[in-house]
């Protein structure tokens, strides 16, 4: 169980730092062939909200890479991310895949401004022979303001 | 600034075809803007779906000042200024929720749904001349209601909603039927006037420039640029259904080809209406200062559609036109680098231009038509006369 828990941490930390590199190719390695990436805000999830800020599967994924790296204006110069990840919970459930809660801090800096974002994800991980794979995320917003509008990096 | 300090009246900023780059900067335009525009027009301040039941409410700002939009006992809508009546603080703090009575936390005055005041404490402390009657929460002079849309106005000589709408109806009613439900709603800040919201909303051409995703999709194609009348103006064109790799990666639905009609609207001031495709995305424009605007945005739905359909209006909002979605990241991006740009200053270039399609066009999506119209709406209610100045302060 205390390897479980270990590995889980070792996971989500070596795709934080490609995330944070840049190196989104390899990042994208990391999630399941079937992907949901969702992020909600805090007050829409209370409300049972169909809509929400990001609800991506593997082709909209793809697409906001693609928007990040070649598309946003909004990226140009490229926001610099630091995802601090941390009071990881790590539940093994029956079918074989792992919950992994845990809660977050996203700095997002460019041009001058730094933006903070914090919240909950809540991570579906599918153990596939010695790798582990991310098959969801939910990032749950405790920002329902957004104050500096777009969001044009991952949470 | 420098404009009004000298005297000259705001409305001269604007010409047909051009506007003067002092609009979007000048704190004192701002100021104007406030008591001339927002303190009089009618203003969206919300849509009937939020409030689903006596109690619900949600809270807003006219301009500057912060209200209550709820229903009252008898689920009537009320728009009531959120300033309590015995010191000025906000009665609720902002969000939305359900109340059965509004109670200031300061020293607990309370306040009914529908403003009254119903209890002050140390009540036979006070004088003779104490009346709760004329001590309720404010109720906004006029309300009204239009496909579901709350319009509130601060001035009693407000025309009938129908009138003011006029023209732009016929597009409220091809969006709104009678069972919108709300999807979902984002708020955000962007460091910009609230204007470059308004013209984006109804610009035609900045799709294939900004939007370099989304305007490889085909969503653009042929259409018209429409002023409707009182500074309300669309753009409205006929599109393929998404086609192609741009598409799959906006998470559209590539397999139908069939022709669609799509249109964006704006009811002057501060309405963005967006029909695209699936997707129905109400905007609710909150002007903070010359250089700051919050949106409130929603995604919307109908009661019957289908869970798939519903799926698809949300994630429009998402991968498309939301804050973190292809085209709306980007809008925000401009707008700030329109602030910034609007600094630099020289009499060479201080008028913007916004001519065209003024002439050697015979109506294009491209045209700036719908604009004008905004702009010729400004500059008249900019242009009110002195005797009315401060009427509303």
């Amino acid at each position: 169980m205390i390897d479980t828990g270990k590995a889980v941490e070792q996971f989500l930390y070596s795709a934080f730092r490609l995330l944070d590199g840049g190196e989104f190719g390899k990042w994208m390695e990391t999630w399941a062939s079937e992907l949901v990436y969702v992020v909600q805000t805090a007050g829409n999830l209370e409300r049972g909200s169909t809509a929400a800020l990001i609800n991506d599967n593997r082709d909209r994924l793809i697409g906001r890479i693609a928007s990040i790296e070649q598309y946003w204006h909004a990226e140009v110069p490229r926001t610099r991310t630091s995802h601090l990840v941390g009071n990881i919970e790590v539940e093994p459930m029956a079918d074989g895949t792992l919950v992994a809660r845990s809660r977050f801090i996203v700095s997002a800096t460019r041009l001058g401004t730094q933006v903070m974002l914090a919240g909950r994800y809540e991570d579906v991980i599918l153990r596939q022979g010695q790798a582990l794979r991310l098959r969801s995320r939910l990032a749950v917003l405790d920002n329902d303001l957004l104050v500096a509008g777009r969001v044009t990096y991952i949470v | 600034m420098e404009n009004l300090e000298t005297g000259i009246c705001p409305s001269t900023l604007v010409e047909d075809g051009r506007v003067h780059r002092s609009v979007y900067t000048s704190a004192a335009v701002f100021e104007a803007e406030l008591d001339r525009i927002w303190y009089r027009d009618w203003l969206l301040v919300g849509h009937v779906a939020e409030l689903p039941e006596p109690g619900s409410y949600v809270t807003r700002r006219m301009g500057r000042q912060p209200v209550i939009v709820c229903r009252d006992r008898d689920g009537r809508v009320r728009v009531l200024l959120n300033s309590c009546t015995h010191r000025g603080a906000t009665v609720l703090r902002p969000g939305y929720g359900r109340a059965r009575a509004f109670v200031c936390m300061y020293h607990g005055w309370t306040f009914g749904l529908d403003g009254r005041l119903a209890s002050v404490p140390m009540r036979d402390h006070y004088g003779p001349e104490f009346r709760e009657e004329a001590l309720g929460l404010k109720e906004v002079a006029r309300v009204a209601l239009y496909r579901g849309l709350i319009f509130a106005s601060f001035s009693d000589d407000a025309p009938p909603i129908e009138a003011h709408l006029g023209e732009a109806r016929r597009f409220v009613d091809m969006a709104l039927t009678d069972d919108i439900e709300v999807l979902g709603t984002m708020e955000y800040e962007y460091r910009g006037n609230w204007k470059f919201h308004m013209e984006n909303t109804i610009d035609g051409l900045h799709g294939i420039y900004l939007h370099r995703l989304f305007g490889n999709s085909g969503l653009l194609s042929s259409g018209n640029s429409l002023d409707l009348g009182n500074g309300h103006a669309g753009l409205m064109w006929r599109a393929e259904k998404a086609k192609g790799e741009s598409g799959r990666l906006m998470g559209l639905d590539t397999t139908d080809t069939s022709p669609d009609t799509s249109r964006t609207i704006v009811l002057f001031p501060n309405t963005g209406l967006v029909h695209i495709q699936d997707l129905i995305n109400l905007r609710i424009v909150m002007p903070i200062a010359a250089d700051r605007t919050r949106v409130f945005t929603a995604a919307l739905g109908r009661r019957s559609d289908t869970p798939e359909l519903r799926a698809r209006r949300a994630s429009q909002l998402s991968a498309v036109q939301g804050p973190a979605g292809a085209a709306g990241a980007d809008d925000i991006e401009v707008f700030e680098a329109l602030q910034e740009g609007c600094a630099a200053r020289a009499p060479e270039i201080d008028w913007l231009d916004f001519s065209r399609g003024e002439r050697g066009s015979s109506g294009d999506l491209t045209d700036e038509t719908g604009v004008r119209g905004c702009y010729r709406r400004w500059k008249a209610m900019m242009a009110v006369s002195q005797a009315d100045r401060g009427r509303s302060i």
